[in-house]
């Protein structure tokens, strides 16, 4: 921590609702605190800051403070660490909070629907929302639940086996577990947790007091082994499994049902790899069950909720309807084809098309050997004798071709082959496995933990998605969605101008994602408003020389909120620095305008500073003199609305130019000038004599006739002169 | 080009009237005209003489002239007007020197006048350069020197070669403070 304590630090958030967990209503509230500490920085706030950096307290708001120095290791969700948590008034004194990772994009758009759920079985969320996180002088997202989790219900050990009584296991379990899941489905909300590390003893050690844990800190179900998820969601990394569904939670809750029935675990010291392949071969019952045999009941349900087809797999409905004593028969297994002849690919040995498809990434110059042979195509047709396997190899093949040459084309044939032997897996292409809906959870890890981007660019480009979404059998797939939104991707991705490229794609993908931008890469910004104070206060700590919309600001800010950037795009885009700065300026200008934000000094500052340069450049130097005045007026004053005032003329520069060209003109007049009447002076002589003798001429005629009128008057008047 | 001459001194038809209408009027008027002959004499060498591009020599000197040479027509006509009164009005030499002197009179005139003018001219030259590099260096302090046109700009109107510009502009400075100091 360094010894000031962040302007962020000195707020509270959410102060008058300390339990309402709305995300942005609590972010809003605190961001507008946050921004009143950064303009008033009044003593007392920092006395308060520098207490909390000796206390190692970070206040999520007035009623909730987060104990940084007592960290709760047995909840840690991976890198998402937990921390004991104390509230106070109308707040449960005993809190945790899971503090989020920004390369791990929170569920906050799920968390007012977990809140809803009224069941004693899960973990109460008693807030979330944007705290100030003095450990990196940032913003973090933190969900606070009542530590109302004693200690995990199941130890963990190597043998994930634990032969309990199925008829204990359905009052004191199934039953609780299904209500649960039953209200997960009435509110919308998939767990994606469900797992047996993450059930926790409550009020008491018996089963029915179970609670399950939390699991929007991270992706869904990127906590998840590979054990509980489905197959098809288990050959995904687990960032990029995407949006899990009602029935995968069901078959996570199969698996741990399974695990707490069994007597031996099959599938002891195996890799993830093998359990997949395991799965694969023997069906996921039979691979998790081994050698145990379960009769009755228990049975039907275990088999029914474990299929592997989604579309055959029991819902909520099917499982009430069997708690209810409805019985059916048990569902039998998929029967998926086997070849007559193993497929050799390198040292392995293939008779399914799926683990062909799930090792193919591994050993990708042999299957492209294979493919260039027409040996896999031959496998497919005469071994496997699967026509529309065959169909969709041929089509993969074709449309390869269409999409680049070289290593590009091989990565692309890989990836379409491997979605032609089992169009029900993930896609992978040069490493990445991911469903279409975890795309951008999986680009956001990369972008933070700075990866390599490219696979994500051919992947868009080379339009494999499509090929995926059109190998589908699974009704459950939202192709017209997937397929809109990774069109425009490729769409963003062909202009490589701020504001599109793969930034774009990222935030449009994933409306979860916070702002990437490095500006305020400790901060957590979820919309335009929490941007703009976050930008004011990173500006407040470390100064920058640089614009302050980058590329991800740009992208961020047309994906959440294009009314605001959209007219100002073309000067972001410009080549001309004082555009850019105008474009920043207007772009503040109206989200400070739009959401009634309170100054931001930081801003008005940084842009008069970055005006600089620029207002040296004019010609004008009583322009400059004047501009300079009234930036140093304006600049701590946080009113963009001010500054835009005098900056609003885009062609200034031109202007100053223009009237710097007129002055030019009018020097050189003044020189010609000047030296036609030094030429006159030289014959000083006869300057003015031409003028003089005409002037001469007139005085003399005007005397002249004025004495021959007296002279003639008089003299007819009788009267003589002499 | 003989010819051309000949025909530029030819009068014209109208000219040649009015010419026989003088000459008529002349005989007719003979005393008056025998006054102003000599009378007049002045301005009619001064006409002559005058070789300035204006040649208005003869209205100044002859409009002061002719006011002299009035009072003794304006006698002639008023009395007998004879050849006889007009030659006694010649014959008497102050009647001469007041018409001449009339002449000498427009002489002044010519020469005060156009000398004033002269004068107030050359004044309000210098006034005017003076007011002329006051606006120049007030567009130097406002514009910098490059306002001057002495600089190669570029498009935007910057000094091609700042660092060559800046040092001139430095020598300039050395130079305005080395005259400073040894005044």
């Amino acid at each position: 921590m360094s010894s000031e304590q962040p302007d962020t630090l000195k707020t509270k958030p959410d102060e008058s609702a300390p339990t309402d967990s709305n995300a942005s209503n609590a972010t809003s509230e605190k961001a507008e605190d946050q921004n009143k500490a950064a303009t008033s920085k009044d003593a007392g706030e920092e006395k308060k800051s520098s207490k909390n950096k000796h206390s190692n307290v970070a206040p999520y708001n007035k009623h909730i403070e987060v104990l940084i120095n007592s960290p709760l290791p047995h909840l840690d969700r991976g890198p998402v660490k937990a921390y004991k948590a104390k509230g106070q008034n109308n707040v449960p004194s005993n809190l945790v909070a899971f503090i989020c990772e920004r390369h791990l994009v929170p569920r906050w758009q799920a968390a007012p629907h977990y809140k809803s759920i009224m069941n004693a079985n899960i973990a109460r969320l008693v807030t979330s929302g944007l705290m100030p996180w003095p450990v990196d002088n940032g913003q973090r997202y933190a969900f606070i639940y009542e530590d109302n989790w004693s200690q995990p219900a199941f130890p963990v050990t190597n043998k994930a086996a634990f032969g309990m009584k199925a008829e204990l296991l359905l009052d004191e379990f199934i039953k609780p577990g299904i209500a649960v899941l039953h209200d997960f489905q009435e509110k919308g909300f998939v767990h994606g947790g469900i797992r047996l590390d993450n059930f926790f003893f409550g009020k008491t050690n018996q089963l029915r007091d179970i609670i399950l844990g939390e699991s929007l800190c991270t992706p869904c179900s990127y906590m998840q082994p590979v054990l509980y998820e489905p197959i098809d969601r288990a050959m995904a990394a687990p960032i990029g499994r995407g949006l899990g569904t009602f029935a995968d939670d069901l078959y996570s809750f199969g698996v741990v049902l399974t695990v707490l029935l069994r007597k031996t675990d099959p599938l002891e010291g195996m890799s993830d790899e093998q359990v997949i392949q395991e799965k694969i071969e023997k069906g996921s019952y039979g691979a998790l069950t081994g050698k145990d045999r379960f009769t009755g009941e228990i049975l039907e349900l275990l088999r029914g909720i474990l299929h592997d087809d989604r579309s055959a797999r029991w819902t909520i409905d099917d499982v009430l309807n069997w708690l209810d004593g409805t019985r059916l028969s048990p569902k039998q297994a998929i029967k998926r084809k086997k070849a007559s002849r193993a497929l050799n690919v390198g040292s392995k040995r293939f008779v399914g098309p799926e683990l062909a498809a799930f090792y193919s990434q591994d050993h990708g110059s042999q299957m492209l050997q294979l493919i260039e042979d027409n040996k896999l195509e031959q496998w497919v047709e005469r071994s496997l004798e699967d026509k529309d396997t065959g169909e969709r190899l041929e089509l993969a093949m074709r449309t390869s071709k269409e999409f680049g040459e070289g290593e590009l084309y091989q990565n692309g044939l890989l990836s379409r082959v491997s979605i032609a032997l089992d169009p029900s897996a993930p896609i992978r292409y040069r490493g990445l496995k991911f469903r279409p809906d975890g795309f951008g959870t999986a680009l956001a890890e990369a972008f933070v933990l700075e990866k390599d981007l490219n696979p994500f660019k051919e992947v868009i480009q080379q339009n494999i998605i499509m090929f995926w979404l059109n190998s589908q059998t699974d009704n459950f797939i939202d192709f017209g969605s997937i397929a809109t939104r990774f069109e425009s991707c490729r769409t963003f991705l062909k202009n490589t101008h701020n504001g599109f490229g793969l930034e774009r794609c990222l935030y449009f993908l994933s409306s979860e994602v916070p702002c990437l931008s490095s500006l305020i890469n400790n901060y957590f910004v979820m919309n335009a408003e929490e941007y703009a104070l976050a930008v004011n206060d990173a500006l407040g700590k470390n100064a920058r020389d640089k614009l302050i919309l980058d590329r991800h600001s740009i992208a961020f800010l047309a994906s959440r909120d294009s009314k605001t950037l959209d007219s100002y795009l073309i000067e972001l885009n410009s080549q001309d620095k004082m555009s850019q700065i105008l474009g920043n300026l207007n772009t503040f200008h109206m989200i400070q305008e739009r959401y009634k934000l309170p100054p931001l000094p930081h801003i008005t500052s940084h842009i008069v500073k970055l005006m600089g340069p620029i207002v040296d450049r004019f010609h004008d130097m009583k322009l400059q003199e004047n501009m300079n005045g009234f930036f140093d007026k304006v600049k701590n004053t946080g009113d963009i609305t001010r500054l835009k005032s005098v900056l609003h003329e885009v062609n200034i520069v031109e202007q100053d130019l223009q009237a710097f060209l007129g002055a030019m003109q009018n020097y050189a007049m003044l020189t010609r000038d000047k030296k036609m009447l030094q030429k006159k002076l030289d014959k000083k002589e006869k300057l003015g004599q031409s003028t003089g003798r005409n002037f001469a001429a007139i005085l003399s005629a005007c005397v002249g006739g004025a004495i021959i009128l007296g002279v003639v008057f008089y003299k007819f008047s009788h009267a003589s002169i002499f | 080009m003989a010819e051309k001459k000949k025909k530029k001194k030819m009068l014209g038809v109208k000219g040649q009237f009015l010419l026989i209408i003088l000459v008529i009027c002349a005989i007719l008027f003979a005393p008056t005209t025998l006054i102003l002959l000599f009378g007049m004499l002045p301005t009619i060498v001064a006409a002559f003489a005058d070789r300035s591009k204006e040649a208005v020599k003869g209205i100044t000197i002859g409009s002061m002239n002719l006011a002299g040479c009035i009072p003794y027509i304006m006698d002639l006509w008023l009395t007998e007007h004879t050849l006889e009164n007009a030659i006694i009005l010649l014959t008497q030499l102050e009647n001469l020197v007041v018409m001449w002197m009339a002449a000498a009179v427009g002489y002044f005139i010519e020469w005060f006048v156009t000398g004033a003018v002269g004068v107030y001219m050359v004044d309000r030259a210098n006034a005017r350069i003076l007011w002329i590099e006051k606006e120049q260096d007030k567009l130097i302090k406002r514009w910098g020197r490059k306002v001057t046109g002495e600089f190669t700009l570029d498009e935007s109107g910057f000094p091609i070669d700042e660092e060559f510009v800046e040092a001139q502009l430095a020598a300039e400075k050395d130079k305005k403070d080395a005259g400073k100091a040894a005044t």
